[in-house]
């Protein structure tokens, strides 16, 4: 193309006024890379223009000049205006002092947030280990008084059987008021023991319940003393007319000691 | 207002790069003049100028990685920011207003440069020399210009050929390019 005709055109000032389509603009931008007289030509226009501008030039307000400065130096507004560029070395060095400072500040609560964190935690582990073992002490009394419990409910459920005849027995001195109470399931042949009082037996020696009938007595087995051991389950008796509670050395006899009776039955309902 | 400084463009624009606060002082005292009279003339409103020549002063100064000294003159690059920024804010007024911004009439009646004091030599002489240009050049220009107005709404609101619009303007600026000293090939 001619180089000489375009800018003839008037196209350079066009493009400097902001005159030009955007498909113009573009052609023109791509010929000035290629045409260095073009590329000239458009520094001259600018220079002109530039002048134009000049002589229509008006001064702003004089206040813009710090605000607009201040803006776009400090655009968050916190630095003064003072603040300038030959100042900058000094700022950085500065800024490290903060950053070293801040550094050590940071590692001083770290170091005491540490010391306090580990102590709580070791407060927390001692409190722990505190409360497991209040933990298992109330298990424990738990299953004691679910052991106590269940065998008081066991008690009961033995003493309302209907099933049961329920036979008293009583010490032949009537002055020594010895008393237990025997439950003799009738269907079962189960057969429990409940010492209401009786004294402690001699060393080495034991209780022992005997059902007696026409012609034999039986052992019914050897039982404890105390008052608070609830009822004890003794030997399954079949058949008996009465039942007798005799002392005999440990490990019980296969005959009652008569000379050492302590309890003899009452008559119960249901009695052959 | 702090006076201009003397100090030329090739010398301003590594001080630009660097984003040196000095550089950026002389930049307004060189030139914040020149872009509120553009800008100033575009909006015709003195408050909403000052907003937008610290709006332009904004993108000059985060954008100036983008000025290539090799295809524009650093005032060029800076007045076409300040137009394009002007511009924006006079079309979206006119959408606002939904009519003209300002009949032909009036636009032309203000068309005259300033004359006042302060100004160089060079350029007192070219104030005079717009003053006594034939108004068919001066007129052209200043509607480009400053009033932005495309070459095609020219032609249309003065009645004459698109070619005549662009040989007009070019002329016109050739006049200002031999006071300037610019011999033109």
């Amino acid at each position: 193309m001619d180089i000489k005709e375009y800018i003839a055109s008037g196209v350079v000032e066009m493009y400097t006024l902001g005159a030009l389509q955007d498909s113009e603009r573009t052609e023109f931008e791509q010929r000035i890379l290629m045409y260095p007289e073009l590329a000239n030509e458009l520094k001259q226009v600018q220079i002109a223009l530039v002048s134009y501008a000049k002589s229509y030039a008006i001064n702003p307000n004089p206040e813009l000049r710090s605000e607009i400065l201040a803006e776009i130096l400090h655009p968050a507004g916190k630095t003064s205006e003072n603040n300038k560029g030959k100042y900058s070395e000094k700022n950085h060095s500065l800024t490290y002092k903060y950053l070293i400072a801040a550094s050590l500040a940071a590692l001083a609560i770290s170091t005491f947030a540490s010391w306090f964190f580990y102590s709580r935690w070791e407060d927390s582990e001692e409190r722990f280990s505190q409360l497991l073992t209040e933990k298992n002490q109330l298990a424990q009394n738990y299953n004691l008084v679910k052991d106590g419990f269940d065998k008081t409910v066991y008690d009961i459920l033995i003493m309302r059987d209907e099933n049961s005849y329920v036979i008293n027995l009583h010490s032949l001195d009537t002055g020594l008021n010895y008393k237990a109470r025997l439950y003799w399931n009738k269907h079962s042949h189960e057969i429990f023991i409940d010492v209401l009082k009786l004294p402690e037996p001699e060393l080495d020696y034991q209780y022992q319940l005997w059902a007696k009938s026409d012609t034999h007595i039986v052992s019914g087995g050897l039982f404890d003393a105390h008052e608070f051991s609830g009822m004890q389950r003794m030997l399954e008796i079949n058949q008996a007319d009465s039942f007798l509670v005799t002392m005999e050395p440990k490990g019980g006899k296969d005959s009652p000691t008569f000379d050492n009776l302590v309890l003899v039955s009452s008559n119960w309902e249901g009695e052959k | 207002m702090s006076t201009p400084k003397q100090i030329s463009e090739e010398e301003l624009i590594p001080l630009l790069l660097k984003k040196n606060s000095y550089g950026l002082e002389t930049l307004y005292d060189n030139y914040s003049a020149s872009l509120y009279g553009v800008i100033q003339r575009i909006v015709q409103n003195d408050e909403v100028a000052e907003l937008l020549l610290k709006i332009t002063f904004i993108k000059i100064w985060n954008n100036f990685s983008q000025y290539n000294p090799s295809k524009d003159r650093l005032a060029a690059w800076m007045i076409t920011i300040a137009r394009n920024t002007a511009m924006d804010k006079r079309y979206s007024i006119e959408q606002q207003n939904k009519g003209q911004y300002k009949s032909i009439e009036k636009i032309l009646a203000e068309a005259s440069p300033v004359q006042a004091g302060g100004s160089s030599k060079e350029i007192s002489g070219l104030k005079k020399l717009i003053l006594e240009m034939d108004s068919e050049y001066s007129q052209i220009l200043y509607l480009l210009f400053y009033a932005g107005f495309s070459q095609s709404e020219v032609a249309l609101k003065l009645n004459i050929p698109l070619g005549t619009v662009k040989s007009r303007a070019r002329t016109a600026i050739l006049k200002l390019r031999t006071y300037l000293g610019q011999i033109p090939d």
